[in-house]
């Protein structure tokens, strides 16, 4: 009984609302990318929809986006691969340094239209690939950047600084201070 | 002129230092005897007292600007202080080739992404250009916790580094914990690279400076190898409003005769205003690492404000400190509107209160105290300013009621024939008189510099401008005491000041919202201080009137201050203009240009604007690669930590993330596997199996314009 029931969904075909969805998504991601041809658009969806299709049909899978998705990053695998790098494309975390170097190449403004091209890769967008990486900051060498603790309180009586010279010579200059506090202090007691 | 600082004596330093204070006391002196005299006439009373010596604390801080107007005017007619530290360069000074390598950075918190990378652009470009450091890196050292920000951050900085081929020489530091903000952001990156760097040219995030500033700045430190920290002297610049056009064209007009005299005094113990300055960086790593100040609350703990405190170390390793007040393209922002203003004030005051402790702490230099006394002043003069005028009430009250009376010519009315009022009126002008004293030396300054005064479109519009600016800063002064006596009150309670509305662009309706909120209190207590004043004598009232009148005023005042277009209007009609604005340097017009595009590009959907740089981060294949590159990777994270991931990116998605809190999607956010988990399951996931909010987010990624609407339709 549940064998039959089965067979009969997988007989059953998603409905064509779910692959637009999957079509739209696709798209949507791809010109993420910085795909704006329509036209390259259009085509590399198309083809990117067919192939989920057949391999939905092929393992029964009921969730078209997620299967267009996960076909749509293995293609991006497979063109970077093209790159000529040896790294496995298939992980995320490979495609993720791709599509840093592909940002740090400007891939978005100068080779946008090659996208998932099926021709041979850019040679100089493979090179730029290649070439670049990310440096957020230079090497470190380290240093020790510790606080002197604070002493508080003003100078004790026995401090050496308070026999220094340099602390008393300020007093001879306040003369004109006391001078012009003098005047006004005369004419102060003088008048009142 | 050639100066050698290393020729400069301690005797001249303190004869300069008393000669100022010379001046000081002559021009307080006069004011406060007669005060004293004014209230011998009518009996001495606790009040009084009061009185007296509030006003005498007032009056030697007026004095002080104005005994430092009159050097620094006396000073550049005649051709300048000699003891400046541009003097020190020889003519082959300038063309010897920089091998020094110099650090110019930026640290950020929350700032606005786009004027930040723009400013970076410029004075990247600006040294480029000179071809004379090409050795120079910049840094952007980011605090920022707005994940918004932070993202927009890494991918602004990615794509400069791009546009200006500056791989490896802007580089970009995300710290993960903010610990002690600024100054520990720049402690950090002393940490890290300061052994790599001979100079740190510090900039704030609204700071710019020309190529051939941060060169000359090089070249005094290596002229003088006994020097740690040249301080520039920034001017304002780039603003639109009113009050920022104020702000510029008064600190443009009257700064470099003030600036002139602070030097005079300051020489070799200058201070350090935590930006637009360069930094020997070796003795800075040794000897200015903040300590905390024992116990908490508002005079303890973590130093608030740094700036003045590393300038101090400095000097007590024995480096010297110097202001240059002479070097050209060297800017800041300044504030927009009154509440940005004081918001700016708030934060500062509470470092500068702090700073209490400080003037008592055993190894600095004197000069150093006084410039922590001063700071504490220049906050501290709003509550005596509030005391000073309620006690000036209250006494005027006590009068009225007839049992106080003025003596008939005695004390100083027997030499000068005053009457009771006449000696009052003398003081108040006297007081008038003192106050405008520097913008009075400014604008004679100017009588020498005819290119100048038509930089500042004229002498019709420059005069014009000043007598706007009087009657501006006039009415905007009792509302800015109010706002400082406020916050010095919340800080020593340990409180922290909120506006209850989130800040907007200025001279929209929130603004006004936000300024009506802001001041209805001081409207409030306008109303009442007048009814009070002109109850008790109506001639006080007529005294007080321009207090009264700015505080009734204050939320129209803030409202149409903060207005660009006002400001803007003001700009065609020849008002506060600077020579910033009729003569920009290249670097600004580059920036204002970057200014104007900025406003015509799309901003994100409303819907999606509080978490757009999560989405960002997730959705887009370029911005979320950036990110986890930048994301420190972990080695082996327990099964309970990665549990504790898996539940917030179902949460995330199934919901939205508004069903996260603040800290949980920062976790996320800096988690390199959820990143890449996210960015896969994002996409790959049904709509309907996502929040509606990630829904609306894949729409606008899609951006397919709905079919038209007919009859034929359904």
């Amino acid at each position: 009984m549940e064998a039959s029931a089965a067979a009969a969904r997988q007989e059953e075909p998603i409905a064509n609302a779910s692959w637009d969805e999957a079509f739209v998504r696709v798209e949507s991601y791809l010109r993420s990318y910085g795909l704006e041809s329509r036209v390259l658009l259009n085509q590399a969806t198309a083809s990117i929809i067919d192939e989920a299709r057949s391999r939905a049909a092929e393992s029964g899978c009921e969730n078209p986006v997620g299967i267009a998705m996960e076909t749509t990053h293995a293609r991006i695998g497979e063109w970077l691969a093209k790159s000529g790098q040896p790294v496995d494309w298939s992980s995320e975390r490979t495609r993720a340094q791709g599509r840093l170097a592909l940002v740090i190449a400007d891939f978005p403004g100068r080779w946008s239209e090659s996208f998932l091209d099926s021709g041979p890769f850019p040679e100089a967008l493979s090179e730029a690939i290649a070439s670049c990486q990310i440096l957020p900051a230079p090497g470190m060498r380290l240093s020790n950047m510790a606080p002197e603790p604070l002493e508080f309180g003003l100078l004790e009586p026995g401090d050496p600084r308070l026999r220094s010279r340099r602390i008393w010579i300020p007093m001879r200059a306040m003369v004109p201070w006391l001078l012009i506090f003098g005047f006004f202090g005369v004419a102060w007691a003088s008048s009142h | 002129m050639h100066f050698d600082p290393s020729k400069l004596s301690p005797a001249e330093a303190s004869r300069r230092r008393h000669a100022l204070i010379t001046i000081m006391l002559l021009l307080a002196a006069p004011a406060v005897v007669t005060i004293a005299d004014l209230h011998w006439r009518t009996g001495y009373d606790v009040w009084k007292a009061l009185h007296l010596v509030l006003f005498a604390l007032l009056f030697v801080l007026i004095a002080l600007g104005a005994a430092q107007s009159i050097v620094g005017y006396w000073l550049r007619r005649k051709g300048g202080d000699p003891c400046r530290i541009a003097n020190t360069l020889e003519p082959e000074d300038l063309e010897l080739p920089i091998s020094a390598r110099t650090a110019v950075v930026m640290p950020i918190c929350n700032e606005e992404v786009s004027r930040v990378i723009e400013g970076v652009r410029a004075i990247y470009q600006s040294l480029h250009r000179t071809g004379r450091m090409p050795e120079c890196d910049f840094f952007i050292l980011s605090d920022s916790t707005d994940p918004n920000c932070w993202v927009a951050e890494e991918a602004a900085w990615l794509a400069l580094t791009r546009e200006l081929g500056a791989q490896g020489r802007i580089f970009y530091r995300k710290r993960r914990m903010g610990i002690n903000k600024k100054s520990g952001n720049l402690a950090d990156f002393c940490r890290r690279w300061g052994k790599l760097y001979r100079y740190m040219v510090v900039l704030d995030a609204d700071s710019i400076m020309t190529g051939a500033a941060i060169v000359r700045l090089v070249q005094l430190m290596e002229r003088n190898p006994r020097v740690g920290i040249i301080q520039g002297v920034p001017l304002l610049a780039s603003g639109e409003t009113v009050l920022a056009r104020i702000q510029q064209f008064a600190s443009r007009l009257y700064g470099p005769v003030s600036a002139a005299g602070l030097n005079y005094w300051q020489l070799s113990e200058a201070n350090y205003w935590g930006h637009n300055a360069i930094i020997r960086l070796a003795p800075f790593i040794r000897h200015c690492s903040l300590p905390e100040l024992p116990g908490s609350g508002p005079f303890g703990g973590r130093i608030l404000s740094h700036d003045y405190v590393e300038a101090a170390l400095m000097r007590r390793a024995g480096w010297e400190v110097w202001l240059a007040t002479d070097i050209e393209g060297n800017y800041e922002e300044c504030p927009p509107t009154v509440i940005d203003l004081a918001e700016r004030d708030r934060r500062w005051l509470q470092g500068n209160l702090q700073h209490a402790r400080l003037v008592v702490a055993k190894g600095f230099n004197p000069v150093n105290r006084v410039h922590f006394i001063l700071g504490i002043l220049s906050y501290l003069a709003s509550p005596l300013w509030l005391a000073f005028l309620v006690v000036s009430t209250v006494i005027a009250y006590r009068m009225n009621g007839g049992d106080q009376e003025a003596l008939p010519m005695t004390g100083f009315a027997a030499y000068a024939h005053w009457s009771y009022s006449g000696e009052a009126l003398s003081l108040f002008f006297y007081t008038l008189g003192l106050l405008f004293l520097p913008k009075v030396l400014a604008l004679l300054d100017l009588r020498s510099r005819p290119d100048e005064v038509a930089a500042f479109g004229g002498w019709e519009g420059l005069l014009a401008s000043v007598s706007l600016e009087t009657v501006l800063f006039t009415l905007l002064a009792p509302v800015l005491m109010l706002f400082h006596t406020w916050f010095i009150a919340l800080t020593l309670f340990g409180q922290k000041v909120s506006w209850g509305v989130q800040r907007r662009a200025a001279g929209s309706e929130s603004a006004l919202a936000e300024a009506t909120l802001a001041n209805a209190a001081h409207t409030l207590l306008g109303i009442l201080g007048a009814v009070i004043v002109f109850g008790i004598d109506p001639q006080l009232g007529l005294w007080m009137s321009p207090i009264l009148a700015g505080l009734i005023l204050s939320i129209p005042l803030s409202y149409y201050t903060g207005s660009p277009n006002v400001g803007l209007a003001l700009r065609r009609h020849g008002i506060f203009e600077t020579p910033e604005e009729n003569r920009p340097f290249p670097e600004l017009v580059q920036l204002a240009e970057a200014t104007e595009a900025r406003r015509d590009a799309p901003s994100p959907p409303q819907r999606l604007k509080s978490n757009y740089g999560l989405l960002q981060a997730v959705l887009d294949p370029y911005v979320n690669a950036v990110h986890v590159s930048l994301l420190r990777a972990k080695d082996d994270p327990s099964p309970a930590t990665e549990e504790r991931f898996v539940a917030l990116r179902a949460t995330l998605l199934r919901d939205g993330p508004d069903a996260l809190d603040p800290a949980e999607r920062k976790a996320l956010l800096m988690d390199a596997e959820s990143m890449h988990q996210l960015h896969q399951e994002v996409w790959a996931t049904p709509a309907g199996r996502l929040a509606g909010w990630w829904q609306a987010a894949l729409q606008h990624y899609t951006r397919f314009a709905p079919a038209p609407q007919t009859a034929f339709s359904r």
